[in-house]
């Protein structure tokens, strides 16, 4: 999900004339965010340089990740004078289930580049409480500035520092506050220039519900499970037990954090994801880590050994079902792309797309990415999937059945049958059952004058004109063919105006499938009717030509005028 | 040393972790684009996956490899069987009433429709499986494929438990020359 959305930038940018394509870096997307390092870099880069590989994103993903670690091990020790508790925070943190969905989802990478930002922010904040030297301060600031780029949740890292300065470091105080004009910014920015995104899932709602997501991500973030439970309660009580006895307040403090980087996310209440939970926990390994010391260290270690097992089955599932799911649609696009190598077609139908598929893909419209625009859910099949209509719905993948027919019959098509675990080339099996369908129903009528018969059409006829059409010299419309009673005839209705009429007789030649089978003369104007024997025909469906014996111009029109006409019918 | 030590065990713990969910990677990915027979079915198991493009409407994804959910409506196209256009033939809808809607409805009800042709409905009281069989005149299968609608007059509607409509269970549609 979201993965061809990004994928497809690439496409988006080089399709913008005159340059201009770099303004879709900063446009807002996606419930309104402009994640430029994170999303839009981060594609539009690996994209470009190694195609649809996925190596190279896991490679970005996990680098970053060893940096996590890295950071919290060196922020921990440095704090704790303990390299057992770098450790025990950088273990937590990567055993971490809510941590393996990133890794292994390259649209949530920013998630994990947004905690190496903060990490990497904190840590150089630090140096600077510790020396002095404006440059570290400089080097945080300047990356707190990026991370904007990164993940809206920077935007309350100020408060992170300010809270530090207070708690450890007031003389430093001072320091902090020129964080919160960025912030302030940001938040200006986002409220008046970013459009609110329409899904109830995205609507932020500030009440009390907020404290009951809290509690539920410190669950998810300790396991979600019963032994979560246990987890949190010696978690607390450890955490104010070495705030109370040993006036240690840096396990509360990186508590704070873990909220304080929750409480962007907090008040959609309608969206809770595990993954959200990365950066925010950054603040549970530290605070993990400071806790590991002293008499900590063996209890401590069992709760960690505790909460790796549960974390492992954890993730175990949810990766499961992530390869699963991405397996799923790897198969439709791998066959789709091979059928376009082999049969070289430019439509393709698909059968047997349920909801799932449908919104963990083709509602970001992959197959743009194999050149491959015109794709649709084979007709009727539409109507039993559920999908979010602030995305477009599935509005993009309808087809009408004489549409289908058509590009069929015309061999740029091809349909993939979809099941749980296979995939098949099912073009000759559906174009029968389509032409089953098609059979049944109205395409042996078509009302030339109506708007949504255009894909039955031929070449020679002119655009609608208050509900009827006029041909050129020549022009044509396919039907379903008779049935096999023969006793069908072709009745056409038109009218021949004034301006037609007054040049004297007209004369309509009427061909099915190339053999001529009637014609009608019309000497005044008038409205006209002409019913035609059809001969037999194998094929299943019929081509109807058209042509009249002379052309008409009418002033200050360039066109080529024929006749006018309404419908064309198949019926005994 | 301790800090590199302890990196090392990390990353062998976080890639440990994270590749967990790998182990299908030597499965094949897909027998994809093998080219189908042109031909439809006149026996069609709703499970077999051959079959699917035939399930025109109204039918969930495979359960146990071996039937399907159908809402409310659902239809399928069928090849005519060979001498069915001179004999005649019977429809016939293998599947199983689910309890839980006896429970709620006290019965059910099938109708069906072959292409334009309305074939009476048929009542079901108790849950289980079930057999819906129709005749079908040799008037109404001159083409070589049809079309077969189906209408349970109670389902069980779409809920915050199940998004789907669920009718009945089906396994089998097909049609049987006399």
């Amino acid at each position: 999900m979201d993965d061809f959305a990004w994928l497809g930038l690439k496409q988006e940018i080089a399709s913008i004339p005159d340059g201009n394509g770099w303004k879709l870096l900063f446009e807002p997307r996606a419930q309104g965010t402009v994640r430029l390092f994170s999303e839009r870099l981060y594609f539009w880069i690996l994209h470009s340089i190694f195609g649809l590989d996925p190596l190279p994103f896991r490679v970005c993903a996990f680098t970053v990740q060893f940096v996590n670690l890295w950071l919290l091990m060196r922020i921990t020790s440095r704090l704790t004078k303990s390299w057992i508790a770098g450790t025990a925070a950088a273990f937590f943190f990567a055993v971490s289930a809510h941590a393996a969905k990133p890794l292994a989802w390259a649209s949530s990478f920013n998630q994990i580049l947004a905690a190496c930002c903060m990490l990497a922010a904190f840590h150089w904040f630090l140096d600077w409480i510790e020396t002095g030297k404006p440059r570290f301060w400089w080097m945080q600031f300047v990356i707190f500035l990026l991370s904007f780029g990164v993940l809206e949740s920077a935007i309350v890292y100020p408060a992170i520092a300010t809270l530090w300065t207070l708690l450890f470091a007031r003389h430093r105080l001072r320091g902090s506050l020129p964080l919160w004009i960025p912030s302030a910014a940001f938040a200006a920015l986002h409220l008046y220039w970013i459009p609110r995104p329409a899904s109830v899932l995205y609507t932020p709602l500030f009440d009390t519900g907020m404290l009951a997501s809290l509690v539920t991500y410190t669950r998810m973030a300790l396991g979600s499970n019963r032994i979560a439970i246990g987890l949190a309660v010696l978690l607390f009580s450890a955490v104010f037990w070495r705030g109370l006895h040993e006036k240690d307040w840096k396990p509360l403090f990186f508590y704070a954090w873990f909220v304080t980087f929750l409480t962007p996310v907090l008040p959609f209440q309608n969206r809770i994801a595990d993954y959200y939970l990365v950066l925010p926990s950054t603040g549970l390994a530290l605070c993990i880590g400071c806790l590991l010391r002293g008499k900590f260290v063996y209890p401590g270690a069992a709760a960690l050994a505790v909460f790796a097992w549960t974390s492992a089955i954890t993730a175990q599932v949810q990766l499961d079902w992530l390869s699963n799911r991405s397996e799923r649609i790897h198969r439709v696009f791998d066959a789709a792309g091979q059928l376009v190598k082999t049969k070289n077609i430019d439509t393709l139908l698909l059968s047997g797309v349920d909801t799932d598929l449908f919104m963990t893909a083709l509602q970001d419209s992959p197959f743009r990415l194999l050149g491959l625009t015109r794709v649709y859910l084979v007709p009727g099949s539409e109507s039993a999937i559920l999908s979010r209509a602030d995305l477009g719905g599935v509005n993009a993948y309808r087809i009408t059945l004489p549409q289908a027919i058509q590009a069929l019959e015309s061999g740029s098509a091809a349909v993939l049958s979809i099941t749980a675990d296979q995939v098949f080339d099912a073009t000759a099996r559906y174009k029968s059952v389509a032409m089953t369908q098609y059979l049944q129903g109205s395409p042996r009528s078509v009302n030339v004058g109506e708007h949504g018969y255009e894909s039955l059409l031929g070449p020679g006829w002119w655009p609608i004109e208050d509900k009827f059409r006029w041909m050129a010299k020549t022009a044509s419309v396919t039907l379903g063919a008779p049935g096999f009673q023969n006793k069908d005839r072709l009745h056409i209705s038109g009218f021949c105006p004034p301006t037609v009429a007054a040049a004297g007789p007209i004369t309509l030649t009427v061909r099915a499938n190339g053999t001529t089978i009637g014609q009608k003369t019309l000497t005044e104007t008038a409205a006209f009717t002409a019913t035609f024997v059809i001969p037999k025909v194998d094929t299943q469906t019929i081509r109807i030509d058209l042509e009249v014996s002379r052309v008409t111009r009418l002033a200050g029109d360039k066109r080529d005028l024929g006749l006018i006409f309404g419908t064309f019918s198949i019926h005994p | 040393m301790q800090k590199l030590t302890t990196l090392a065990l990390c990353a062998m713990l976080l890639l440990g972790s994270t590749t967990t969910g790998c182990r299908k990677k030597g499965k094949p990915r897909t027998d994809i684009l093998t080219e189908e027979p042109a031909g439809l079915v006149t026996m069609l198991h709703t499970a077999d996956p051959r079959g699917a493009v035939q399930l025109l409407r109204g039918f969930h994804e495979v359960e146990e490899s071996a039937w399907r959910w159908a809402a409310g409506e659902f239809a399928v196209t069928l090849r005519v069987p060979k001498g069915a256009a001179q004999k005649g033939a019977n429809l016939i809808l293998k599947f199983a009433v689910a309890e839980p809607s006896i429970k709620r409805f006290g019965s059910i009800s099938i109708s069906s429709k072959l292409d334009t042709t309305e074939l009476p409905a048929e009542k079901y009281t108790t849950p289980g499986p079930a057999t819906y069989t129709r005749e079908i005149p040799a008037s109404a299968l001159a083409a070589e494929s049809v079309t077969v609608s189906f209408k349970v007059d109670k389902f069980i509607p779409a809920s915050d438990a199940d998004q789907r409509d669920l009718g009945v269970i089906v396994s089998l549609i097909g049609l049987e020359v006399k």
